[in-house]
C-alpha cells in the first residue's frame, strides 16, 4: 500500500503540471546565428524550417564518396543535437569522412516558424504533415545545394520511420539508400510501457504541445538521485551514457511533441502498424515498395522502439541489399544499447559511427573485384621476328 | 530432504532424475521435466543457491525431473534429429510411466525448448499431450549475431569459447548491488569481479559442457539456411507450428543474445490459436529486476523472484502472469 495519500498525489500532480506549463517552449530567436546553420526552407503549407549543414572535410576531396549528401533526420521530442552532442557528434564524424551532412529540424521544433500563432498553439501537425511538406522542402534544398540527384537518408526513431515513408512515396527515386536506427516498421507485441501509455492517454493535453522538454528538464535533478529509475531506463541505458552528457543533451536537445503526433503514435501502438493519422495509409504495408539498400540498426534493450518493432521494418523491406545490426553485447559491443543511447552515448563513436560510415562508403564506391586474367587475343610479337 | 542426481552417463536411455524437496508430491501430482540447453549440464536448474528453478518447483507440489537428452550417443551421432526421433519420445514415455499418468509439462532451456515443436513436425504419429515452456529458445535462426556464430565455431574448433565470449553471450543483463537491491550473484557463489565474471566462473566450474558435435552442425546449418530442418532436408520442423499442442509459454530475456525476443516472437505469431501460447519478456520494463540474459534467467539471484514466480503462475494456470 502506498504511503502517499491520494490528495497529496493530486497536489503533487498539480504542482508538476504548473511546473511544466512554466517550461512551455517558445521559438528560438536568431536561428541564423547558430553554429552549423545552413539555410531556411519554406514548406508548401507555410512553415519555415531551419536546416543545419556540415560540408565535407576538404582533405577528403580525392575520395570517391566525397560530397555525397547525407540527410540526418532526428526523432521525436529531440532536435539536431540528437546528432551533434559533444562526444557523440555524428555530423562532424561523417563530415570528416567526406560526406556532405544536412540536419533539418522539422515543424514544432523551436527553430521552426509556424504560419501563424494559432497553428503553433494548436499543435495539430502529424507525422503525415512532416512527410508531405517538411521532407520534400528539405530534400529539394539538399539536392539543389549539393548538385546531386540522390541523397542518403539516416534517421533515428521517428526519423527512420519518416525515411521508410519517404522511400515508398513519390520522392523514392531521390533516395539512394537508408540507414534507420531504432526506427519502427510496425508495433507488434506492445511491451508494458506501451500498454501503460495507452491507458493513460487521458493525461495528455487535448490540444497544443505535450511538454516533454519541460518534463525532461524538471526530471534532471533525479538523474543523480535515482539513476536506477525504470522510467529513465526506458529511454537510456545508463551503462552507455554518463550523467553530465545526458544533462547537456536534455538542456539543448529536447523539444515538445505536437498533440497531433502523439495521437498518431497512439494509433500505431493500439493498431500495431505504422499508418497515417486517419488510418487510411498503411506505411507498414508500404515497406514492400522500398527497394533501396538499407542498414537497419536496433538497440538490444530499446524499450521505446523494441528490436522486434525494428525487425518488422527490416522484414518488410523489399530491398535485396539490406543489413541487420543489433547494438548489444551479442554483437561485440561493450553494453546493450537502449533507445536514446543509440546516438547520444559514450561509445557510439567507436561502436556505431564507423559502421555507418563504412556502409555509406561501400554504397557509394562498392569494392571492385580484381579483374579476371584475360587471355591475349593474339600471340605476342617476338622481337626480331618477321 | 532428498536429492538424487548422478553425473550424466553416456547412455542412450538416460533416466530422468527426480528432484525432491520436502514432502514428496502425491501420486496425482503433475510431472515437470526440466531440460537444459545443449552446452549445459542439468545442474543448471539447481545451481542457483543449490535450489534453483528445480528446487522451487519441487517445493510447489509438482514432481520435478531433470532430463538430459544431449549426453546420449544418439545426440552425438545424429544430432537434433536423433533426439527428436528417439530420445525425446522415450523420455516422455519414461516420465509417464514413472508418474502413472501423462500430464507432463516440458520446460526446455534454449534448444531443448524446440523439442515439442520439432516432435510435432515428424510424420510418425501424434505427439503426446503435453504443455510446454520454452525459456530462451531461439525459434527463428536467421540473422544470428557474430558472437553466437563464434561460440558455435569455437566448440567446433575444439577449445570451446573463452570466458570473455561466454560472458558477452550468456551472461548479459546482470547487475551489481545498488541501495536495497542485491547483486545478481546468488548467495553462496564466490564473487570474483563483476557479476558476469562470477557467474561465468560458476558456469565453467559446474555447468558448462561440450555440446554434441552433431548438434553444433545442426545449429550451423539452421543459421545458414535461416530455417530449422532435419539434415536430410525431408522434415521442416516448422510444420510443427500447426500440430503442436499446448498451452505453451515462451519466455524471452530482453538482453538474451542467444535467443533475443525478435527471434522468439515469430513462434508466437505462428502457433495456432488453439495452443493458447503466451509470451513473456523478462525485462526491467515489465517490472523485473534485470534485463535478463540467456543464463541469467536461471542463475541470477533475481531469477528466484522474476522467473520462478512467473513459471509458478503459469503452471498454476493463472490468467494474469506476474
Amino acid at each position: 500500500m502506498s504511503a502517499v495519500s491520494p490528495a497529496l498525489r493530486r497536489f503533487g500532480a498539480l504542482c508538476f503540471a504548473l511546473l511544466l506549463a512554466g517550461c512551455a517552449t517558445v521559438p528560438t530567436k536568431n536561428v541564423e546565428e547558430l553554429p552549423f546553420f545552413g539555410a531556411r526552407v519554406s514548406t508548401a503549407d507555410g512553415w519555415s524550417l531551419a536546416v543545419f549543414h556540415a560540408p565535407p572535410d576538404p582533405a577528403t576531396a580525392g575520395l570517391p564518396h566525397h560530397g555525397t549528401p547525407v540527410l540526418l533526420i532526428h526523432g521525436t521530442s529531440v532536435n539536431r543535437y540528437n546528432y551533434m552532442t559533444d562526444g557523440s557528434d555524428l555530423v562532424s564524424f561523417l563530415a570528416s569522412r567526406g560526406f556532405d551532412v544536412w540536419v533539418p529540424e522539422y515543424r514544432g521544433d523551436r527553430s521552426s516558424q509556424a504560419p501563424d500563432k494559432a497553428t503553433w498553439r494548436a499543435g495539430a501537425w502529424s507525422v503525415d504533415d512532416i512527410a508531405a511538406y517538411d521532407v520534400p522542402a528539405v530534400m529539394d534544398l539538399v539536392l539543389k545545394e549539393s548538385g546531386r540527384d540522390q541523397l542518403y537518408w539516416l534517421g533515428h526513431s521517428l526519423g527512420g520511420a519518416l525515411g521508410y515513408i519517404a522511400a515508398q512515396g513519390p520522392r523514392s527515386h531521390q533516395i539512394a539508400g537508408l540507414i534507420t536506427i531504432g526506427a519502427p516498421g510496425a508495433f507488434p507485441h506492445p511491451n508494458r510501457l506501451a500498454q501503460k501509455a495507452e491507458k493513460n492517454t487521458g493525461l495528455l493535453p487535448r490540444s497544443g504541445q505535450v511538454p516533454t522538454r519541460g518534463a525532461a528538464k524538471a526530471a534532471l535533478p533525479l538523474l543523480d538521485m535515482a539513476p536506477d529509475d525504470p522510467l529513465l531506463h526506458a529511454v537510456y541505458n545508463l551503462d552507455n551514457v554518463d550523467v553530465p552528457t545526458l544533462v547537456e543533451f536534455v538542456g539543448l536537445g529536447m523539444e515538445n511533441i505536437g498533440r497531433g503526433m502523439t495521437k498518431q503514435y497512439l494509433g500505431w501502438m493500439t493498431g500495431g502498424r505504422v499508418t497515417s493519422l486517419d488510418g487510411r495509409v498503411d506505411y507498414t504495408a508500404g515497406l514492400a515498395k522500398v527497394t533501396q539498400p538499407a542498414l537497419v540498426v536496433a538497440g538490444r534493450v530499446d524499450h521505446i522502439v523494441p528490436p522486434w518493432a525494428v525487425r518488422a521494418g527490416y522484414d518488410g523491406l523489399a530491398s535485396t541489399d539490406k543489413s541487420w545490426l543489433v547494438m548489444g553485447q551479442g554483437w561485440g559491443h561493450r553494453h546493450d544499447y537502449g533507445h536514446g543511447d543509440l546516438l547520444v552515448g559514450d561509445f557510439v563513436v567507436d561502436e556505431l559511427f564507423p559502421d555507418i560510415a563504412s556502409w555509406l562508403e561501400a554504397q557509394v564506391s562498392p569494392p571492385v573485384a580484381p579483374p579476371e586474367p584475360v587471355e591475349p587475343a593474339l600471340a605476342p610479337t617476338i622481337p626480331g621476328s618477321p | 530432504m532428498l536429492f538424487a542426481f548422478s553425473g550424466a552417463a553416456a547412455s542412450d536411455r538416460p533416466e530422468p532424475k527426480p528432484v525432491v524437496r520436502g514432502t514428496p508430491s502425491g501420486y496425482e501430482a503433475e510431472v515437470i521435466a526440466l531440460c537444459p540447453d545443449i552446452g549445459e549440464r542439468p545442474e543448471v536448474f539447481l545451481a542457483r543457491d543449490g535450489e534453483g528453478l528445480a528446487g522451487h518447483l519441487a517445493r510447489g507440489n509438482w514432481k520435478v525431473y531433470l532430463v538430459d537428452p544431449w549426453s546420449t550417443p544418439t545426440a552425438a551421432a545424429e544430432g537434433f534429429d536423433g533426439v527428436v526421433r528417439d530420445v525425446y519420445p522415450w523420455l516422455l514415455k519414461r516420465l509417464a510411466e514413472a508418474s502413472g499418468h501423462d500430464r507432463i509439462t516440458w520446460v526446455g532451456h534454449g534448444v531443448c525448448g524446440l523439442l515439442p515443436l520439432a516432435a510435432a513436425a515428424r510424420p510418425s504419429g501424434n505427439p503426446p499431450p503435453t504443455r510446454w515452456a520454452a525459456l530462451g529458445t531461439r525459434f527463428d535462426w536467421s540473422l544470428p549475431s557474430p558472437e553466437l556464430k563464434r561460440w558455435v565455431q569455437s566448440w567446433k574448433d575444439g577449445g570451446g569459447p573463452l570466458p570473455d565470449l561466454v560472458q558477452r553471450l550468456l551472461f548479459t543483463g546482470l547487475r551489481g548491488a545498488l541501495g536495497a537491491r542485491n547483486s545478481s550473484v546468488p548467495r553462496g557463489v564466490r564473487v570474483v569481479g563483476t557479476p558476469a565474471e562470477s557467474l561465468e566462473f560458476l558456469h565453467r566450474d559446474k555447468i558448462s559442457r561440450r555440446p554434441p558435435a552433431a548438434v553444433l552442425e545442426d545449429l550451423e546449418r539452421w543459421m545458414r539456411q535461416g530455417r530449422v530442418t532435419d539434415r536430410a532436408g525431408w522434415v521442416d520442423y516448422e510444420i510443427g507450428y500447426a500440430n503442436v499442442q499446448g498451452p505453451a509459454l515462451l519466455v524471452s530475456g530482453a538482453s538474451d543474445a542467444v535467443a533475443p525476443p525478435e527471434q522468439v516472437l515469430p513462434a508466437l505469431d505462428r502457433l495456432d490459436a488453439k495452443v493458447g501460447a503466451q509470451w513473456h519478456l523478462l525485462s526491467r520494463i515489465n517490472g523485473d529486476r534485470e534485463e535478463y540474459g540467456h543464463l541469467g534467467m536461471l542463475l541470477s539471484r533475481h531469477a528466484a523472484r522474476d522467473v520462478d514466480e512467473l513459471l509458478t503462475a503459469w503452471l498454476q494456470g493463472r490468467e494474469t502472469l506476474p
